[in-house]
């Protein structure tokens, strides 16, 4: 008996722990098996372990988050920069549209204030030479295609711009008020004193041939007389910025500036037929 | 006694790892590897023992009904201990296919003792992947075992003093 059970002792404590395996399993929701005990001692025994394994997990963790992922957010990086890129000159071609449309819709409401025939046209150059750079024309992208023809005015929203001067099939060369060749008879708007209003080649006009005893004085609003049958009567020129006694006891010495942004024009309007002068 | 104080600490702190960081990965089957080892090895009622216990710890920490695993375990090690009379496992292909055979017999032992306790579980993708992994490493286990047991820490080999 005690051979057989010698020779044949694996299959008998195999058979053996089976059967006990079965009852504990079967019997498991009663806790035969001692499983909470067991259970306790496992997790007692375990919990260092699984502390040490979540803090070199959470090690690895970081340094995977912070280092290695950090490989692929150089390219991503570069990619959402392009992408920035496009998108800032996107914004900046839509912004300048969206200024482009508002001074479009600021020319179209003058011209049909003005009530006059005129086209639009855009500024294309500016001209400046001269060893003081006294030749103040700008360049147009309106031409004789376009019925465009020498002495027209040229007028933006904010006042006069000048005239035209010399044209070819496509363009045209407007002569800045400041011109120093540029002269157009002017009248003080509160008083209505005319005088001749010439270009000086800088940035400002003056203002020729007030009497020492007329009532002109800073801050007046020149307008055109509408005389040369160039401008039509009206239309705003420049404001007085300077009044001081001339030196000849006769005339006084009047400065101004133009009303219209002459430095910085973009649309302007021509205007092909005076109904107005 | 040596492989109890060695394998029951190692299992441990393998299945800790396997809970804690690689819960829904499929990684090798220490328990399975660990009997695999031990009845191809030197069949021994400490082994069937070994079996035992290693199960019970298993289904621990699984979380299943205690007892299933280590009855699957149980005949697994009874059964390979006559086979291995037979069969020698020592190419490593052989030894990757009878380890995949041997981890999926022991799911469906599990899927069987589960089903008469009233719970119907079937067969999955990841005890497949499971099994394949475990499969797959398994010549390092294996070596690893085996050095343990060149330099004293587990009983030496059938044969050997």
């Amino acid at each position: 008996m005690l051979s057989f059970i010698r020779r044949h002792q694996i299959i008998l404590s195999a058979f053996l722990l089976c059967l006990i395996s079965l009852h504990i399993a079967v019997n498991a929701e009663r806790g035969i098996g001692g499983e909470v005990i067991v259970r306790g001692v496992v997790s007692t025994i375990s919990k260092p372990f699984q502390k040490g394994f979540l803090a070199l997990y959470s090690v690895f963790d970081r340094v995977w988050s912070n280092y290695v992922y950090l490989v692929g957010v150089k390219e991503e990086n570069r990619a959402l920069k392009e992408s920035l890129h496009k998108l800032l000159e996107e914004n900046n071609r839509l912004r300048e549209e969206l200024l482009l449309t508002a001074r479009l819709k600021e020319i179209l409401k003058y011209r049909a204030r003005l009530g006059i025939e005129s086209v639009a046209a855009e500024v294309i150059g500016y001209s400046s030479f001269g060893a003081a750079g006294w030749i103040k024309t700008a360049t147009l992208d309106k031409g004789s295609r376009d019925g465009i023809k020498v002495d027209m005015a040229v007028v933006s929203p904010r006042g006069v711009v000048g005239r035209i001067i010399e044209v070819t099939a496509t363009t045209s060369t407007v002569l800045l008020i400041t011109d120093p060749r540029s002269s157009i008879d002017a009248v003080v708007q509160r008083t209505r004193i005319k005088g001749l209003l010439e270009g000086t080649g800088s940035r400002t006009l003056r203002l020729k041939y007030i009497r020492q005893l007329d009532d002109v004085k800073p801050g007046d609003v020149l307008v055109t007389a509408g005389l040369s049958g160039i401008f039509p009567k009206g239309l705003a020129l420049g404001r007085i910025t300077r009044v001081e006694k001339g030196k000849d006891n006769f005339f006084k010495y009047i400065e101004a500036e133009p009303m219209a942004p002459l430095d910085n024009l973009e649309e302007v309007l021509i205007i092909k037929k005076s109904s107005r002068g | 006694m040596r492989d109890f104080i060695v394998f029951i600490p190692v299992a441990i702190i393998y299945l800790s790892f396997r809970v804690t960081i690689t819960p829904e990965l499929p990684i090798p089957d220490i328990s399975v590897l660990i009997v695999f080892f031990l009845a191809t090895r030197r069949p021994s009622t400490e082994g069937v023992f070994l079996s035992f216990v290693l199960g019970y710890i298993d289904d621990i920490f699984s979380g299943t009904i205690v007892g299933s695993s280590s009855f699957s375990l149980v005949i697994i090690y009874t059964v390979l201990c006559f086979v291995s009379r037979k069969v020698a496992f020592t190419d490593p292909l052989i030894r990757g296919v009878a380890l995949f055979i041997t981890y999926m017999i022991k799911e469906l032992l599990v899927i069987l003792v589960l089903y008469f306790t009233g719970i119907h579980v079937g067969m999955s993708l990841y005890m497949v992947a499971t099994g394949f992994v475990t499969a797959l490493f398994s010549p390092l286990f294996i070596a690893l075992f085996r050095k343990a047991t060149e330099v004293g820490l587990l009983r030496p080999e059938r044969g050997e003093p």
